[in-house]
């Protein structure tokens, strides 16, 4: 019962105006760094770091430590946020585990032309992802961190290759493209040095390869040019895209409406997001590629999914978010 | 669709095959069975292998089941409009580090390096003048001001050095 007590003690300091009044411009913050591309939580809180030493030192009135831990969880939700913004709205992943959200948002928002119903959708799926994952942080962290130790490198190969799998099965039109760009994907992340034993992999000579090719110009160059050329190509140059995304009451009423639908899908995802969160590497990307494959397979309506129907945003945005909790705790 | 997707497969087998090559040398057939016997370049060798084997089943069934008419493009108007977007883009990339080769002994400059500012001033500057049909006082402001804010930030403020033109190496320019 110690755990409630220790519940209602977070709850009092982070309900304390300065702690709210900090929060709210933490996420407003981490909303905006999240939208550019490639910034995303890691980097927004590292950007941020700076005023969060000047907000522990007291700078402010009443603000202390606390407040700059607040702060910096603050900006990390906000950017994990912005991150969803940019994947419905422009088709560019912020983050690596954002990329399932292309597969659904973004038709969503363009092709049917809800792109207030996709983001609404996220966002509430995103909030009892964090929620579920959240109460079973509080309660259960300990002996499933414990239990996440034993978990070694076998382990984790084998995850991945269930998710690669998952990838695979997703793209059920031509399963030997998903293979081909899951092993091009591969290649572009073994160039420069391998972290193991040191050698220089495919560099070709080249000193600037030899950091490798990171995330952000990738999906730059494949989603976000990708996508600029598309759209000149269909049309007309000069063209852009014009997505409206007010965010009206309705979405939100409707996106609750969903959820209540699909309860059971965002629930399973929201623990199945939260496990994956608790192992250390990169559960988050693996967890919402599962959690995609698994809302995808109980759906009643397969052959729509990737079509613009709201499930597939479902199934990322809960385990987008839980893996984000343990995260940035660990 | 056909000649294009066979065209793309094309590619990246032959992407496979180089990083298949390069990825050779640790490559031994009994990898795997020995201690110590994986090397780093193990797994982008047979990640290439997949890569390629699947191009070459991609192209197979594109070349045996019947696809449609279409093309990749619709018709020539939009081949240019993607042109129009792809080519000065890829202009800008070459005109930030320029072209030069390199001999045992000195280096030629085809094309001297623009640096990151000068290239985004005329990048900026043309695609506002031809594609945005701005004023030329507009696409003026646009082509100095953003270089010399970006500047301010990255330079002078976080002090991220970007790459720089010739003429900052002979003085004139500051980037």
């Amino acid at each position: 019962m110690e755990v409630f007590g220790d519940l209602a003690g977070g709850f009092a300091t982070a309900l304390h105006p300065i702690n709210m009044a900090m929060l709210f411009v933490a996420v407003v913050l981490g909303l905006v760094i999240g939208v550019l591309p490639g910034l995303g939580g890691t980097s927004g809180v590292a950007i941020l770091l700076p005023i969060t030493v000047f907000i522990a030192h007291g700078s402010l009135p009443g603000s202390d430590t606390t407040t700059a831990i607040i702060f910096l969880a603050g900006i990390y939700w906000g950017a994990l946020f912005g991150g969803v913004i940019t994947s419905i709205l422009f088709n560019i992943p912020g983050e690596p585990w954002a990329v399932v959200l292309l597969f659904d948002g973004f038709p969503l928002a363009k092709r049917l032309g809800k792109p207030g119903l996709a983001l609404a959708s996220s966002f509430v799926s995103s909030f009892l992802g964090a929620l579920v994952s959240t109460i079973l942080f509080t309660f259960f962290a300990l002996p499933i961190a414990l239990k996440a130790l034993e978990f070694g490198p076998a382990e984790l190969f084998a995850v991945f290759v269930l998710s690669f799998a998952t990838l695979i099965g997703l793209g059920a039109e031509a399963p030997m493209k998903s293979l081909a760009m899951l092993a091009l994907g591969l290649l572009l992340a073994a160039v420069g040095f391998d972290t193991i034993t040191g050698e220089q992999r495919l560099n070709f000579g080249q000193v600037s390869l030899l950091s490798g090719i990171s995330f952000v110009p990738v999906t730059i160059g494949l989603f976000g040019i990708g996508e600029i050329l598309a759209s000149a190509e269909e049309q007309g140059i000069g063209y852009v895209e014009n997505i409206s995304a007010k965010l009206g009451l309705t979405d939100v009423f409707q996106a609750l409406h969903e959820l209540r639908k699909r309860l059971r899908l965002v629930l399973s995802n929201a623990v199945i997001g939260f496990f994956f969160g608790v192992l250390p590497g990169h559960g988050a990307t693996a967890a919402s590629f599962l959690g995609y494959g698994l809302a995808r397979q109980y759906s009643s309506n397969k052959e729509n999914f990737g079509r613009a129907r709201s499930p597939g945003s479902w199934g990322h945005s809960r385990r987008r978010t839980p893996p984000a909790w343990p995260r940035s705790f660990r | 669709m056909r000649p294009y997707q066979v065209a793309t497969a094309a590619v990246i087998v032959l992407i496979a095959a180089v990083a298949m090559f390069d990825s050779r040398a640790a490559f031994s057939p009994s990898a795997g069975t020995a201690p110590g016997d994986v090397g780093a370049r193990w797994y982008p060798f047979w990640a290439a292998g997949i890569m390629g084997v699947a191009s070459v089943v991609v192209a197979y069934r594109a070349l045996t089941t019947p696809q449609g008419d279409e093309g990749a493009f619709e018709g020539s108007r939009s081949l240019f409009a993607v042109l129009k977007l792809a080519v000065p883009m890829l202009t800008y990339a070459v005109l930030i580090a320029g072209i030069k080769w390199r001999t045992t002994d000195f280096t030629y400059t085809v094309l001297p390096s623009f640096g990151f500012y000068l290239s985004t001033a005329l990048y900026m500057g043309l695609f506002a003048w031809w594609l945005g049909r701005y004023k030329i006082w507009w696409v003026g402001a646009i082509a100095v001001i953003f270089p010399i804010v970006i500047f301010a930030i990255f330079e002078i403020g976080f002090r991220v050095s970007l790459p720089k033109s010739f003429l900052y190496d002979s003085g004139i320019l500051p980037f």
